[in-house]
């Protein structure tokens, strides 16, 4: 989605309420020193510079401020961004906002030269920078990196991707989330992206771990259950007599869902204590 | 223990006098049980995986990369630009998966100085990057040649440093040291900045006594060729004490040993000098001097492998690192 700009702003002026709350003392007076809209190399220096001034505690967000924030852009969350992190979002909506050419121009430069914070600070903020559809390059350059912190800052709980990335580019990071061995429930939109290329590729890979003597994550099988067909039902059978309680219970799941019957019909044959309380979200907890 | 124990290397000058003794792990590991180390100067880009295991093994804790020549003149800004850029992300990266701190000072080297045009775009783009989380300084930057360019940009960095309250690491010449040296540290209060902010880098026994005289930090390069043998730098610290002296390994894409560091120490012990000094020389004196840039944090040294991801409910990617292999292992998962 695009937010508004009017929106924008007044995360803007919130971002600075917040920031005017939590800064410590010699941080906000270097803060506020440094806002000049009127010269980005400013700007650009002082996102550069932040964390000397501002530090790391966490940011503490109200219930009422958490909501305010959601209703400005749903599925974006400051949750437990360290300040530098909030001071350099700041800092980027300083920049010319109304000014396309100039605003991407800028981005583009602090992409060019930024470190792992930087990209970090960068990529968890795309959801809220106007003009979204030109961060797509940059944003798969995120899935691309082997750095843990800046994939997860695009990847996970981070609602750009699901609006923006085509459908390979999409396949290609829900992929290199299970690869890695990070929590794909936590991306946002697993479900409503998935598609049958990602289920067959998932399928595949299920069979190249199983033959590694690995697992691949109970949560994933959740993409799988629009796309069960005959081809799918001995992964199945596989899956409910797995050594690990987490796929007997995703088969479980998967086969209560589906609608084609020759699975909910193997689902009948195996059954799993407490079905009825099964939930796809609990089973994150165990990766593989 | 006698000298021929150590197992001289063939880098020994003459059958007198030992220069310096190139150990074995299982000679050494002992001598420097329990011991943490910080090496001011190692080029990390230019080494293994394999390397960075053995500091860590042996218990390197910190480092600092600082920015310089990569064999190579560079034909261009974009790869001055890609090149800090990797020092502040990937290099980092790369340590922090052996539990080693990973800072870096950024600055155009002199021999590159010497490329005035390709000079003044590198001069722009500078300080986008020396404000960067973990720069803990400016260098390597000083004299080569010393030619009017290399003074040129030598300058301006110094101004450069002064601005940002940095401190400077600076790099002595092969050719003609002592008066290169002697220049660089003249220049450097002509600019203004406090010697106790200055690291005057490949010291040698001709040069450390006005450098220590004059108020600046004095580095010392363990290359048993080209700068000290680890043996003599043993005579150095006996000599001078350990105040404002630390150790290096520069350790890059030449014939160079990333162990420098805790060798020199078990060699020091070896021969009696005290643990606080062996502390001082290879790891605290390094921290004050840089800690001056305000970047340096101990409680972040060593513990866990990539403790701070962790911290944040992360771990690190798997497909293409796996930290701490145990390379005993045979089996291959």
């Amino acid at each position: 989605m695009t937010v508004p700009l009017d929106s924008i702003r007044l995360l803007r002026q919130r971002l600075e309420e917040i920031l005017t709350e939590q800064l410590p003392e010699n941080g906000r007076q270097w803060l506020f020193s440094r806002v000049d809209r009127s010269s980005t190399s400013a700007l650009l220096m002082a996102f550069v510079a932040a964390p000397r001034f501002t530090g790391k505690q966490p940011v503490s967000l109200s219930a009422e401020r958490r909501q305010e924030l959601a209703e400005l852009r749903p599925g974006f969350r400051l949750l437990a961004w360290p300040l530098d992190r909030v001071t350099r979002l700041y800092l980027l909506l300083q920049l010319p906002l109304e000014n396309r050419e100039a605003f991407i121009q800028a981005v583009e430069t602090l992409f060019d030269t930024a470190e792992m914070n930087e990209l970090v600070a960068l990529y968890a903020s795309l959801p809220v920078l106007p003009y979204p559809e030109a961060w797509l390059f940059r944003a798969t350059e995120a899935v691309r990196s082997n750095m843990g912190l800046v994939f997860e800052a695009l990847a996970l709980g981070n609602p750009y991707p699901s609006e923006q990335f085509p459908e390979p580019a999409w396949n290609q990071l829900v992929m290199k989330t299970i690869f890695n061995d990070k929590s794909v429930g936590s991306i946002v939109g697993l479900v409503e992206r998935s598609n049958p290329t990602l289920a067959r590729i998932l399928v595949d890979f299920a069979h190249e771990r199983w033959a590694a003597g690995r697992y691949v994550p109970a949560r994933a099988w959740q993409m799988v259950v629009p796309f069960v067909n005959e081809a799918m039902l001995p992964d199945l059978q596989r899956l409910f007599t797995s050594d690990r309680a987490v796929d007997r219970q995703a088969a479980a799941l998967l086969c209560n869902e589906t609608n084609f019957e020759p699975a909910r019909a193997l689902g009948r044959q195996f059954p799993v204590e407490h079905a009825e309380q099964l939930r796809w979200k609990n089973l994150d907890t165990q990766l593989a | 223990m006698c000298q021929h124990e150590l197992n001289p290397s063939h880098f020994e000058e003459n059958k007198e006098e030992i220069t310096h003794s190139n150990l074995q792990w299982n000679q050494y590991r002992e001598s420097i049980q329990g011991m943490k180390f910080f090496d001011p100067h190692v080029h990390m880009t230019s080494r293994t995986t394999d390397d960075y295991q053995a500091m860590a093994d042996a218990g390197i804790v910190a480092l600092i990369e600082p920015a310089f020549w990569l064999g190579q003149p560079r034909t261009g800004v974009a790869s001055f630009k890609d090149y800090f850029s990797s020092l502040v992300g990937w290099e980092r990266f790369r340590s922090s998966q052996f539990g080693i701190k990973h800072y870096c000072t950024i600055g155009l080297n002199s021999r590159e100085a010497n490329n005035e045009a390709l000079a003044e775009q590198v001069m722009e783009v500078l300080p986008l990057f020396i404000y960067k989380e973990g720069v803990v300084g400016v260098g390597e930057i000083g004299f080569d040649d010393q030619t009017p360019a290399e003074e040129k940009y030598y300058r301006l960095q110094l101004e450069l440093a002064k601005e940002a309250n940095l401190p400077v690491q600076i790099h002595t010449p092969h050719r003609d040291k002592k008066q290169g040296t002697e220049r660089s540290m003249a220049i450097a209060l002509e600019h203004g900045l406090d010697p106790g902010m200055v690291i005057i880098d490949h010291n040698n026994e001709e040069t450390v006594k006005s450098v220590l005289d004059q108020g600046f930090w004095a580095a010392f390069t363990i290359y048993p060729f080209t700068k000290m043998g680890n043996e003599r730098m043993v005579e150095v610290v006996r000599q001078y004490g350990p105040e404002r002296i630390m150790v290096n390994s520069a350790a890059d894409w030449g014939i160079s040993d990333p162990l420098a560091v805790p060798k020199t120490a078990a060699l020091m012990k070896m021969k009696g000098i005290s643990d606080e000094a062996i502390r001082l020389v290879t790891y605290q004196n390094a921290l004050d001097a840089f800690g001056k840039s305000g970047q340096i944090f101990e409680e972040e040294f060593g513990g866990e492998i990539d403790q701070s991801q962790k911290f944040n409910g992360n771990t690190i990617l798997r497909g293409g690192q796996q930290p701490r292999i145990d390379k005993d292992s045979l089996f291959i998962n």
